[in-house]
């Protein structure tokens, strides 16, 4: 175990790629979901997310994507299948799932009575797969790289939404399945914090996981997506690498803005919203 | 800096547990002066020797220590850590702060149970007449959170609508309850009334020892739950994606409280706040790892239904306040406190 004091920044090597050459990807068959006659997703269907990949969703408001998430995760009685290998995700327990999957929600974890490193260590020895000395080690190695040592010891009921936010994320990343579902996971936080979380984001996707995150900000998701997915009324309407998917006509037709795109001299993707579409 | 901060964090660990220890001291202090208050003058001295020694004592001391105090003391000392356990999980369970083991109608049904036996006496067959109201009190409250399951169920619903199905209760078993007074004769409706102000005075070793069996049964089964529970803390969705299913969580959390809840209330009647302010005040002091909580509120629960026994029998010299009054009074600026400390921070 890396001892916290020598851990460098940017050391991708400390998430494990126990997922690596064999990871499977997961399949998303004709998933609808409908609430009540309302319905809010149609007939989804995504072949094949990589592992390696870090696969952004983005759309308006109310488009689905955080219902889409959760269909895939399990959390929300759904038609059609979610296939991770060859095991139908809605067939397994719970347990068996959680091996599989993790979701981070996008509010923020509540205001316990808890301090973070209690929230990690805690939340770690629930999964119940690692000794309480590594998962200590763990948690500070993870806190420091995040840059959260400064109020480990506080207890959640005292911190900011912000930092509530870094804390669930930090808990999430304690013990990493293959697959990440990840729900607005910087919509609270300072713009340092929000390079921190998708640079890990990265680095998870890196070490073989399967990453699906959903983003507002289109910058950030132009540039760290490696897959970009629009969903729009609960259907797919632009799916593929930002440069392909992204283009002024999607962002009138699923904004109703006008904005001007063009990569700069690093081949990433610039976004100049201009004003409302009429 | 990571090695102080886990330095740190084991001492405030450390700290906690050793908190944990002091609490249950404190709680047994509570349960031997509840021993020792009471309206017949005997010293506590000769009290504490006849523990030790029961021929040190005349015959009607002996009756008072091993008939009257001790049993009492005892149920007090178990229906408090009861409530405070069921309410601890009710409240992790139903994500609501405010919940107590009485949210879901659980007292308010026991007692429309309890009043059908005083009135019409009306009760099971072949059970003995004095277990007549307690059991039907049971069998009501047991009732009641079937029926609440099976509301829920058709619903579909979450711990929110939970909580407005046993608020619908409440006010249904209360209504009920208004109406067997209306028709009871004026020696029932008191007696209605004085079993809905809970006391512990009339305790007898038989109900105690139920209530400790129960104790002996569910409590371990809870504290097994224990990281699930502090799991839930972090949302249903994160409890999901740790590996805990949620809601077969909630039902069997829901059937230990309704059990322990439920007994609870037929032996005593309705006893408000123990279980929604032991709860809060355990988790002011140990926060919410529930490995330390739940141990935690039941001995907090013990003793504040302890203690507030003590006030009951000496607040009025020579009058026994029912000790459910003296929880309500005393419990509404332990709450307030509570709130008031928790937001200042």
């Amino acid at each position: 175990m890396t001892h916290p004091e020598t851990i460098q920044s940017g050391d991708a090597d400390f998430f494990p790629a126990g997922v690596g050459a064999n990871a499977s990807g997961l399949d998303v068959k004709n998933l609808s979901v409908s609430y009540k006659d309302k319905v809010v997703l149609r007939d989804i269907s995504i072949s094949s997310f990589r592992p390696g990949d870090v696969t952004i969703l983005i759309g308006p408001n109310g488009a689905g994507k955080t219902t889409l998430l959760r269909a895939i995760a399990g959390l929300i009685p759904a038609q059609g299948s979610v296939e991770y290998g060859s095991n139908a995700l809605s067939s397994l327990p719970v347990k068996a799932r959680s091996d599989i999957l993790t979701y981070l929600p996008q509010t923020p974890i509540g205001e316990l009575e808890m301090t973070v490193l209690e929230t990690l260590i805690d939340g770690a020895l629930i999964r119940g797969s690692k000794s309480r000395a590594d998962v200590e080690q763990m948690a500070l190695v993870l806190l420091q790289k995040l840059e959260m040592l400064s109020f480990a010891l506080t207890p959640l009921s005292r911190l900011s939404g912000g930092q509530r936010q870094m804390a669930g994320f930090a808990q999430m990343a304690m013990d990493l399945p293959p697959v990440l579902l990840l729900d607005e996971p910087v919509n609270a936080l300072d713009l340092r914090r929000q390079e921190q979380v998708m640079g890990l984001i990265k680095d998870f996707a890196r070490s073989g996981r399967t990453v699906v995150v959903v983003l507002h900000d289109l910058s950030l998701a132009a540039r760290w997506a490696d897959r970009l997915i629009a969903l729009s009324g609960g259907e797919i309407v632009a799916d593929g690498a930002p440069h392909v998917a992204l283009s002024a006509d999607l962002l009138r037709n699923l904004y109703g803005i006008n904005a001007d795109i063009r990569p700069d001299t690093e081949g990433i993707l610039r976004i100049n919203v201009t004003g409302l579409a009429s | 800096m990571a090695a102080t901060v886990l330095k740190d964090h084991r001492t405030k660990q450390r700290r906690k547990v050793l908190l944990l220890f002091i609490l249950a001291a404190f709680a047994v202090t509570c349960l031997f002066a509840n021993v020792l208050a009471g309206p017949s003058s005997i010293s506590a001295s000769r009290l504490v020797g006849g523990l030790w020694e029961p021929g040190s004592l005349s015959a009607v001391e002996q009756v008072i220590l091993f008939e009257l105090r001790l049993p009492s003391a005892c149920l007090a000392f178990l229906v408090g850590a009861a409530l405070a356990v069921s309410g601890v999980e009710i409240q992790t369970v139903l994500d609501n702060p405010l919940a107590s083991p009485f949210t879901l109608g659980i007292s308010s049904a026991a007692a429309f149970g309890a009043s059908v036996a005083i009135v019409a006496g009306l009760g099971f067959p072949f059970l003995p007449v004095q277990w007549l109201v307690p059991g039907n009190a049971f069998a009501f409250a047991m009732l009641a959170i079937v029926l609440l399951q099976v509301l829920n169920r058709l619903k579909g619903g979450g711990p929110q609508t939970l909580v407005l199905f046993g608020i619908a209760m409440v006010f249904a078993f209360s209504a009920l309850l208004s109406l067997m007074q209306l028709f009871a004769s004026a020696q029932a409706a008191q007696m209605i009334v004085f079993w809905t102000m809970g006391n512990v005075d009339q305790a007898e070793w038989i109900e105690v020892s139920l209530l400790a069996i129960l104790i002996v049964l569910i409590f371990p089964w809870s504290f097994l739950s224990a990281n699930r529970l502090t799991a839930l803390r972090f949302g249903a969705d994160r409890a999901m994606s740790l590996g805990v299913d949620v809601n077969r969580l909630r039902l069997l959390a829901q059937i230990r409280i309704s059990l322990l809840t439920g007994l609870a209330v037929a032996l005593t009647g309705t006893i408000a706040f123990v279980g929604l302010v032991g709860p809060h005040i355990a988790r002011m002091l140990l926060g919410e790892n529930h490995r330390l909580l739940l141990p935690a509120s039941a001995i907090t629960g013990a003793a504040l239904l302890s203690s507030a026994a003590v006030v009951s029998k000496i607040l009025i010299p020579g009058v026994s306040i029912p000790v459910g009054i003296v929880t309500a009074i005393v419990g509404v600026p332990v709450f307030v406190t509570v709130i008031l400390t928790r937001t200042s921070k």
